[in-house]
C-alpha cells in the first residue's frame, strides 16, 4: 500500500491564496489529505507565498462556524467571519477533487479558555495558573473538545480528527520564557502535574491526600532545582515512584487525558462512524511509574484513538509508542510529522535543521517504524517549490 | 587597577510582592548590589522563579506594574496590573531610599502588545502590509506622548535615579513572536528590509518627506521575495549594493532609526534632567546606510541618553564605547549580564555561563570602561547564583575598603542625578 501523504495547512493561508487555488495545488502534487486546523494557539506564522506574509494571534482561536448554542459553559472563541468561511469552501472544493479533510485539533493549549474561565487552567504544583494550558481533567474543557469535534465532524464531512496534545507539558511553549536556572529531569516531571481543582476533586475522591502530595511534590522539586542534576535525582525518584498516593496521582492524572480522548471519540463516532481520531501521545513519567505502568496507560490512550502521531526529534519515546500501536487490537495506524525545516526561536541568527538530512533521517525512521502515512508541516509555511520536492522525496523513499 | 564598576540587577514586581520588598531590597544590600532596576512596564512573559518554591508569573499582552496616573494620559492609557503588584513600586521606593540603594525605572518600551490590541494603528506594519502582533511604532504620536508621559510619572512619583529604557532603538520585526513559525531561510538583506516599518506614521513622515511609497514598497517587497526565493547567495550582495545605492531607500531607513532617537529625545526633555536616561545603541540596518550613516546615527543615539548598555563580546562594542567617550559630555556605560539562560520553552541542557566564562567577560567590560554591570535577574537566579555572580564582579573590579559604606552610596546618588562631563 502506498504511502499516504497529508499536509497541515491553516485557515488564514487559505483565505488569503485562495482556496480553490491551494486545494487543486495540493492534489496535483500528490497529497491525499488535508489537515486544515479547526482550532489554533497563539501565533505569529510567516508565509512566503504571493509576498512575505505574516498572521499572528495572541490567544488562540476556534477557526470553523462552530454552532454555539450547542456549546455549554466553554463558548468557542470564533475568529473572524472571513477566515471561518474557508473551513465550508475547503469541504467543498477537496470533495470535488477527492481529497480527504481533517480536522486539525488544538486541545489543551488554547489560552483563550483559561482567559475566560481560570478554574479551567492547569495549576503547577506550586499554585499558579498555567497562563496559556487548560487541563483535561476539567469536565467543562471535556464537555467543550467533544462537542467542538463532533461539531466539525457534522457539518463538513471530516475523515480524521487529529487531537494534538491532550497531555499537556508545564512549560509548552510558553510566550517569552524566562528560566534562568536548570530543572533536572525530575522536576521537570513533578512540574508536569496539575493541582487544578478538577485534579485535586478527582484525586481526593481516590483517597488521596491532595495537601500532603503536594508538600511532597513540592520539596522534591525544590530539592532538585537547588542540588541540580548532580544531587539525589535517582534516590529522589525511586523515593517517590515507592510512594503510593503519588502514583494514583499521576495514573489520574494521565487518565483524564484517556477519558478526553475517548468523551470525544464517543461524540465523533456517534455521528460519523467512519470518522477516526489520532493523537500523539507523550511519555513522561516513566521515572514515577515506571516503564510498564507508564506503557499499559499509553496502550489505554492509544486504544482510544485509531491513528496515533509521531513528532520528530524523541525516537526511543516514538519507538515505545509505535511498539504499542503495532500491539494494539486491532493494530493502529501510525503518522509521522515531517516539519520541512524549522527555524527555533524568533530573533538571532537562523538556526536550521539542514532540511536533507532531517528529511532523510525522518524517512528511515519512518520506515523502521512501520509508518502508514506521513504528514508535512505546513504547506503555505513554505515556498511553493518546497512542497514538490518534499513529496517527491516522500515517493522516492516510500515508492 | 581596574576602575570600580557599580552592580545593578532587573527585578520584577511580582517577584518582590510574593517574597516581601524589605527582605528583597536587604538581600540585594547584603549582596554589594548598588541598584535596582525594577521593571515599571513588562511585555508578555513566563517566567520561572525558584525562590520560595518554583513560582510561575504568567502575563499574555504586557503591562504596566505601578500606580499610573491615568488621567494624566493622552489616548492611550495605561494598562495596569493588579494593585496588589502596583503597590510594589512605592514599597521599594520607600525603603531603597533608606538602605541606600538607588532606584532605576526598567522601561520596556515598544514591545507592549496590549497597545497594540487597544490601538491598532499604533502597530508597526510590515512591508507587507500585515499588522505586528506585539510590536507599537515610535513614529506614532500617541505612542511617543505615552511613553513621554509614563516615564514623566514614574520618575515624579518615585524618584527613580536612571529611566532604562529597554527596545527603543528599531524592534526587530521578529522579536519575541508567539510561538513563531517560520519554515524558510530569510536572508540577512531579507531580514533586514522585514525590520522597515510601513505604519500609517512611517507612511505619512516619509511621503512628507518627499518619498514615493508606494514606488519604495514595491522596491523592498520584491528584493524580499527575491531574498527569499534564491535563498542567500552571490546575488544577494549585489542586490544590497542596488538597494543602498537607492537614494529614497537610504532616506527611508535613516527615516526609521531617527523615529527612535526622536522618541528618546522627547521622554529625555519630559524628565527634564529629573532622571537619567539608558539605552542600548545599534541598528539593523548596516548593509543599507553604510557605515558611516550608520555611525552618524548611533552618534545621535548615543548623545539622546545618559547611559549606553553593552553586551558581553557583542561586536559592536568598541564601536559605540568610542562613540560615547567622544560625546560631550561622555557617556557612561552599562553592561548587561544574562547569567544563565534557558533558551525557548521546552528541554534542553541550560547554557550556564562558566565562572571562567563570567571573569573573562567582566574583564572585558572593565577594560572597555565599563563604569555598571547588570545582572538579568534577581529573583529568576538561585540566591547563590547571584551571590557568586556579585563576588566575580568586585574580583574583576574591586571596591576598596570593603562593603559600600554609606557615604559611596550616596555619592552614587548623586552622581546618577548630575552624571559625569555635566
Amino acid at each position: 500500500m502506498p504511502m499516504r501523504v497529508t499536509t497541515y495547512a491553516y485557515p488564514w493561508d487559505l483565505a488569503r491564496l485562495g482556496v480553490e487555488r491551494i486545494v487543486r495545488q495540493m492534489v496535483g502534487e500528490g497529497f491525499d489529505a488535508i489537515d486544515l486546523a479547526a482550532t489554533y494557539h497563539p501565533i505569529d506564522s510567516l508565509s512566503p507565498r504571493d509576498g512575505m506574509r505574516l498572521f499572528s494571534n495572541a490567544r488562540g482561536a476556534v477557526y470553523f462556524p462552530a454552532r454555539t448554542e450547542r456549546y455549554g459553559r466553554i463558548r468557542p472563541l470564533t475568529h473572524s467571519a472571513e477566515i471561518c468561511a474557508v473551513w465550508p469552501e475547503v469541504a467543498k472544493h477537496a470533495g470535488a477533487v477527492g481529497l480527504e479533510l481533517n480536522a486539525w485539533t488544538i486541545t489543551l493549549f488554547l489560552p483563550w479558555i483559561r482567559d475566560a474561565h481560570p478554574d479551567c487552567a492547569r495549576v503547577l504544583p506550586g499554585g499558579d495558573h498555567s497562563g496559556s494550558g487548560v487541563c483535561p481533567a476539567n469536565a467543562d474543557v471535556q464537555e467543550f473538545l467533544a462537542t467542538l469535534c463532533a461539531d466539525v465532524v457534522e457539518q463538513f464531512g471530516v475523515s480524521l480528527v487529529r487531537l494534538e496534545s491532550v497531555m499537556p507539558l508545564f512549560d509548552f511553549d510558553w510566550l517569552r520564557s524566562r528560566v534562568l536556572f536548570e530543572i533536572p529531569p525530575l522536576a521537570r516531571t513533578l512540574l508536569n502535574l496539575c493541582f487544578c481543582g478538577a485534579c485535586a476533586a478527582r484525586a481526593t475522591a481516590a483517597g488521596v491526600d491532595v495537601e500532603r502530595l503536594r508538600r511532597v511534590v513540592n520539596d522534591a522539586i525544590a530539592a532538585e532545582i537547588c542540588e541540580g542534576q548532580v544531587g539525589a535525582g535517582a534516590d529522589r525518584a525511586a523515593t517517590l515512584a515507592a510512594n503510593l498516593e503519588l502514583r494514583a496521582f499521576v495514573t489520574l492524572y494521565v487518565q483524564s487525558s484517556i477519558e478526553l480522548v475517548r468523551a470525544i471519540a464517543s461524540g465523533v463516532k456517534g455521528i460519523a462512524g467512519t470518522t477516526r481520531i489520532s493523537l500523539n501521545a507523550t511519555t513522561a513519567y516513566a521515572s514515577l511509574l515506571g516503564p510498564a505502568a507508564e506503557d499499559e496507560l499509553l496502550a489505554q490512550l492509544i486504544g482510544a484513538a485509531d491513528q496515533i502521531g509521531l513528532h520528530p526529534g524523541n525516537p526511543a519515546s516514538n519507538r515505545r509508542v509505535a511498539g504499542l500501536a503495532a500491539r494494539a487490537t486491532p493494530r493502529r495506524e501510525v503518522s509521522a510529522l515531517i516539519p520541512r525545516v524549522r527555524i527555533p526561536g524568533s530573533a538571532g541568527p537562523v538556526a536550521q535543521t539542514p532540511v536533507a538530512n532531517s528529511e532523510q533521517a525522518a524517512f528511515q525512521e519512518a520506515a523502521e517504524l512501520g509508518v502508514d502515512e506521513i504528514a508535512l508541516y505546513n504547506y503555505a509555511l513554505l515556498r511553493e517549490r518546497d512542497v514538490p520536492d518534499f513529496v517527491s522525496a516522500v515517493r522516492r523513499a516510500f515508492p | 587597577m581596574a576602575a570600580f564598576m557599580r552592580v545593578t540587577t532587573y527585578a520584577y514586581p511580582w517577584d518582590l510582592a510574593r517574597l516581601g520588598v524589605d527582605r528583597v531590597l536587604r538581600q540585594m544590600v547584603d549582596e554589594g548590589i548598588d541598584v535596582i532596576d525594577l521593571a515599571a512596564t513588562y511585555h508578555p512573559i513566563d517566567s520561572l522563579s525558584p525562590r520560595d518554591g518554583v513560582r510561575l508569573f504568567s502575563n499574555g499582552r504586557g503591562a504596566i506594574y505601578f500606580p499610573a496616573r491615568t488621567e494624566r494620559y493622552g489616548r492611550i492609557r495605561p494598562a495596569t496590573h493588579s494593585a496588589e503588584l502596583c503597590a510594589v513600586w512605592p514599597d521599594v521606593a520607600k525603603q531603597a531610599g533608606a538602605l541606600g540603594l538607588v532606584l532605576n525605572a526598567w522601561t520596556v518600551t515598544l514591545f507592549q502588545p496590549w497597545i497594540r490590541d487597544a490601538h491598532l494603528d499604533c502597530a508597526r506594519v510590515l512591508p507587507g502590509g500585515d499588522c505586528s502582533g506585539s510590536g507599537v511604532c515610535p513614529a506614532n504620536d500617541d505612542v511617543r506622548d505615552y511613553l513621554a508621559t509614563l516615564c514623566a510619572d514614574v520618575v515624579d512619583q518615585f524618584g527613580v535615579g536612571m529611566v532604562r529604557l529597554e527596545g527603543v532603538i528599531p524592534h526587530t520585526f521578529d522579536l519575541d513572536w508567539l510561538r513563531p513559525r517560520v519554515l524558510v531561510d530569510v536572508p540577512v538583506l531579507a531580514r533586514t528590509l522585514l525590520n522597515l516599518c510601513f505604519c500609517g506614521a512611517c507612511m505619512r513622515r516619509a511621503r512628507a518627506a518627499g518619498l514615493d511609497m508606494e514606488r519604495l514598497r514595491r522596491v523592498v517587497n520584491d528584493a524580499i521575495a527575491a531574498e527569499i526565493n534564491d535563498g542567500q547567495t552571490d546575488a544577494s550582495a549585489d542586490r544590497a549594493a542596488e538597494l543602498a545605492a537607492d537614494r529614497e531607500l537610504h532616506a527611508f531607513v535613516t527615516q526609521n532609526v531617527q523615529n527612535s532617537i526622536e522618541l528618546v529625545r522627547i521622554v529625555a526633555s519630559r524628565l527634564k534632567g529629573a532622571a537619567r536616561i539608558s539605552t542600548n545603541a545599534f541598528t539593523p540596518y548596516s548593509m543599507l546606510l553604510g557605515s558611516a550613516t550608520e555611525e552618524a546615527l548611533l552618534a545621535q543615539i548615543v548623545g539622546a541618553a545618559d547611559q549606553i548598555t553593552l553586551h558581553p563580546n557583542a561586536k559592536g562594542n568598541p564601536g559605540i564605547v568610542g562613540l560615547a567617550a567622544r560625546a560631550i559630555p561622555p557617556r557612561e556605560l552599562s553592561m548587561l549580564f544574562a547569567r544563565v539562560r534557558v533558551p525557548g520553552s521546552t528541554t534542553g541542557p541550560a547554557p550556564v555561563a562558566s565562572s571562567e566564562q563570567l571573569a573573562t567577560e567582566l574583564t572585558d567590560a572593565a577594560g572597555l570602561g565599563v563604569d555598571e554591570v547588570t545582572l538579568y535577574n534577581f529573583a529568576l537566579l538561585p540566591e547563590r547564583e547571584v551571590h557568586e555572580f556579585v563576588t566575580a564582579v568586585r574580583r574583576a573590579s574591586p571596591r576598596t575598603g570593603g562593603p559600600m559604606l554609606a557615604v559611596e552610596r550616596s555619592h552614587l546618588r548623586d552622581a546618577c542625578a548630575h552624571p559625569k562631563g555635566a
